[in-house]
């Protein structure tokens, strides 16, 4: 046989062993997949009683111990995250919790250091959902080394501390802020107990930058009222950016502003500070801010002459004024907001 | 004589052969990048990231903008499936782009439409929008009447009404599921606004059960054309776009489903009219923009979001989809080629160009003139029969290991084809695939050149199924 024949042969032998391989694989992984999701169903279906028994009276006969095979913790897993989604309540929750503190903090240990990035994260997303506060030894572990822990599961570790009030958290904001995204920063803040969150905003200034304006945007989405007198602090504050996030919060809040010392950010050089006062003055509704809205429907912006037409909408007699606008405005901008407008909001009601 | 022809097609053998290697190693390369990346992320529970974005006040509102020219089959259905995608805050502008069937009808009948007054900063140069309405059952949900342009300028209508920072594309003939949305934008959230495009994936939906606008089984279409199709988008998103995106190197964001960032794309100046791949040229542009003004951007693709769409089930419309494809690939390396390998445009000018250039533009002319030279081979003299059956063979087979890869991807991802027999049927089509599917396609796509080289540049019209079959 030729050399070249010979060689064409092995290649070709070789390629169509890799595809038997990989077709025999396959079959082999959807067979398994298969029969794993039955058994899984009908284990789950099994536990089913058991598990809402002790859930709803406190029962524990029966099926409590898992056995230890790691399909009948994972069935176990299923079944007590598909019953904490339909279940509330103070004792279903501390039960929960009880369960998989006693059923699968073990295997949790163990995974929270597996070499699989996808077997870490799921543990995290657990650990917090069953409320496995016995762990936060090992997450305060994790959160202090920097080296192999994903952004992702930094977010996740803080996200969970933040619920349980651990200051372990407040410790690493403050001397090595995770670099995370801004909404992150936000889910974080939003998940702190109010008494951390308090505890972040007494000491605000310590904390970088990011932090502190994502902590204003958390003031004003979660209606924090005991914070308001922060916000209107942070109306005075030097930089633009905080000024802008502080009346945005200050839109979410039922509170009293002063709203003469208000009118200053609607001659701001900043478009987002005037767009963000139009719409604050839309809230309060003060008729002293209708003067200052009418000549912002002449703004150079187009978002600032948006809201401040939004926002005269808002006034008990703000529509038949922006039809007055629309119908006589020397300006053709703010004639063609108003416009707009008067329109939208006959329809919005 | 006989000797130089001889020399010649030696020659040729070994530059094709060459040629093979250079491609076979780029895909191999993109095969391990996405086997690492997909492996990853294999057992991760789908559910758990995304429930947190669901509240508004962390995510970014979308405009999602439907392009319709001559739906009327298909509109109403997958309008209704986009009002009910999982998402905190969206808007729905269907731009109707002077359709001459009942599109326009259909939409104002079937969800009261009316006429409303609506402001906008024209951002992008369009033709004349008519009339603006919006739907007196969903608030968010709006048409614009316009006088026809195309495609691109259709979505470019659609930028400017948009009122959200980040908007979405979308074909009227395709099925998100609901959850994409969250999926396609948590990359975004993630970057702080780094990533100023990203793209999901595109799935076949046809032989899928589909009710009321959402895919609730996965199955198999019978038609050989439809299962070809499944496994060159399986290997087209899974091997290909994995890798490409985890460098930067992604030149493709599926005109079917990506998500933008509007400000990016009025910067760059929207979608481009006079081209039939305008989903391509934009995001070339934006990768020229990115490296011309070092703005440090990304362009990315993940595997999970997925949208399910139809694909032509005959012969006629598949072949016109590919010469249209073909041709909006050569008109988007032709608009840039100053691009082309230079280093100014870092890896997308060295890599990503040069890759759509050799490989996925001249792919096919090399492979039309290989299965030639065959031809001239056996008619002109001797052949010797093992080796080149040999050779034969381990071409079959070679194709059929990247594609049988790319449905063990599938499996590795999240919507798999529950059935073994779907996987035996997979399998027994890419091995088929050398011998009929993929000389066709590359006829095709040599045809779609030969149509751009006299002059062709239209869209070509496309039948319409609909979804909600």
């Amino acid at each position: 046989m030729r050399t070249e024949v010979f060689v064409a042969l092995l290649v070709v032998l070789f390629i169509a062993a890799v595809l038997l391989v990989l077709l025999c694989y396959l079959l082999a992984r959807k067979h398994a997949d298969n029969r794993l999701a039955r058994q899984l169903e009908q284990l789950i279906e099994e536990a089913r009683p058991a598990m809402f028994a002790y859930l709803i009276h406190g029962k524990t006969s029966g099926f409590l111990d898992a056995g230890g095979s790691p399909v009948q913790i994972r069935a176990l897993e299923m079944l007590l995250d598909s019953c904490a989604d339909v279940m509330s309540g103070e004792e279903a929750t501390r039960r929960i919790t009880s369960y998989a503190e006693s059923t699968f903090t073990a295997a949790y240990r163990a995974n929270l250091f597996s070499r699989q990035w996808s077997i870490r994260m799921n543990t995290l997303y657990r650990i917090e959902r069953f409320g496995m506060t016995g762990l936060a030894p090992e997450l305060v572990k994790l959160l202090e080394r920097d080296s192999d822990v994903s952004a992702a599961e930094l977010a996740q570790i803080c996200k969970t501390l933040a619920g349980w009030g651990d200051e372990a958290l407040l410790r690493r904001l403050k001397n090595r802020p995770p670099a995370l995204p801004e909404f992150q920063r936000r889910l974080i803040l939003s998940r702190m107990s109010d008494g951390l969150f308090t505890l972040f905003m007494q000491e605000r200034v310590s904390y970088p930058r990011d932090w502190q304006l994502a902590a204003v945007d958390i003031v004003g989405i979660l209606r924090k009222l005991e914070h308001a007198d922060t916000l209107q602090e942070l109306l005075g504050h030097e930089e633009a950016e905080f000024r802008i996030r502080a009346l945005k919060a200050l839109c979410e809040l039922p509170v009293s502003v002063d709203g003469d010392g208000l009118l200053r950010h609607a001659e701001s050089a900043d478009w987002q500070e005037r767009a963000m006062a139009a719409r604050l003055f839309g809230r309060i509704r003060y008729a002293g801010f209708l003067p200052s809205l009418q000549a912002m429907l002449s703004d150079g912006s187009w978002y600032v002459r948006s809201q401040a037409a939004q926002s005269i909408c808002a006034f008990p007699d703000g529509q038949p004024l922006l039809r007055r606008i629309a119908d006589h405005s020397s300006d053709r901008f703010a004639r063609d907001m108003a416009a707009e407008w008067a329109e939208r909001g006959l329809e919005n009601g | 004589m006989a000797e130089a022809l001889h020399e010649v097609l030696l020659w040729t053998g070994r530059l094709v052969l060459g040629y093979m290697m250079i491609v076979i190693g780029f895909y191999s390369f993109f095969t391990v990048v996405s086997a690492i990346q997909l492996r990853r992320t294999a057992l991760l529970d789908d559910n758990n990231p995304y429930e947190e974005l669901l509240d508004v006040s962390y995510t970014k509102p979308i405009s999602i903008l439907v392009p319709a020219y001559n739906e009327e089959l298909g509109i109403y259905g997958s309008v209704r499936s986009l009002l009910s995608i999982h998402y905190p805050e969206y808007e729905v502008i269907v731009i109707n782009d002077g359709s001459t069937d009942a599109t326009l009808d259909v939409m104002i009948d079937r969800f009261r439409m009316v006429p409303v007054p609506r402001n906008v900063r024209k951002v992008l140069q369009t033709e004349e929008v008519r009339v603006v309405y919006r739907s007196t059952l969903y608030d968010n949900l709006y048409l614009l009447d316009k006088a026809n342009g195309g495609k691109a300028d259709a979505l470019n209508a659609g930028i400017n009404y948009a009122s959200f920072p980040y908007f979405c594309s979308l074909d009227g003939d395709s099925v998100l599921e609901r959850g994409s949305f969250l999926r396609v934008m948590k990359p975004i959230l993630d970057s702080d606004g780094d990533v100023i495009a990203s793209g999901g994936s595109i799935r076949i939906a046809n032989g899928c059960t589909i009710e009321s606008g959402e895919v609730v089984r996965i199955g198999l279409s019978r038609n050989p054309l439809v299962v070809m199709q499944v496994i060159e988008y399986l290997r087209a998103f899974l091997l290909g776009r994995i890798g490409l995106s985890r460098h930067n190197l992604l030149l493709i964001v599926s005109g079917a489903f990506g998500v933008f960032d509007k400000h990016w794309v009025v910067e760059a100046g929207g979608y481009r009219r006079s081209t039939v791949g305008e989903d391509m040229e934009l995001i070339v542009r934006l990768h020229r923009m990115n490296n011309d003004r070092k703005l440090g951007k990304k362009i990315i693709y993940i595997p999970n979001p997925v949208c399910w769409t139809v694909a032509p089930e005959s012969a006629k419309y598949l072949r016109r989809q590919r010469n249209r494809w073909h041709r909006g690939l050569l008109e988007s390396l032709k608009l840039h080629f100053t691009m082309m390998f230079n280093p100014k445009y870092g890896a997308v000018g060295l890599v990503s160009m040069p890759y759509f250039l050799f490989i996925e533009l001249l792919g096919p002319v090399v492979e039309g003139l290989t299965y030639l030279l065959m031809a001239v081979l056996f008619a002109s003299g001797p052949t010797y029969w093992p080796f080149a059956l040999l050779l034969a063979a381990a071409s079959v087979l070679y194709g059929s290991v990247f594609s049988m890869t790319a449905v063990l991807l599938e499996e590795w991802s999240l919507r798999k084809y529950p059935r073994l027999s779907d996987l035996l049927r997979l399998f027994a089509y890419a091995l088929t695939e050398s011998f009929w599917y993929r000389p066709l396609t590359v006829w095709w796509r040599i045809e779609g050149l030969l149509q751009w080289i006299v002059g062709k540049r239209g869209w070509g019209t496309m039948k319409r199924k609909g979804v909600s079959a």
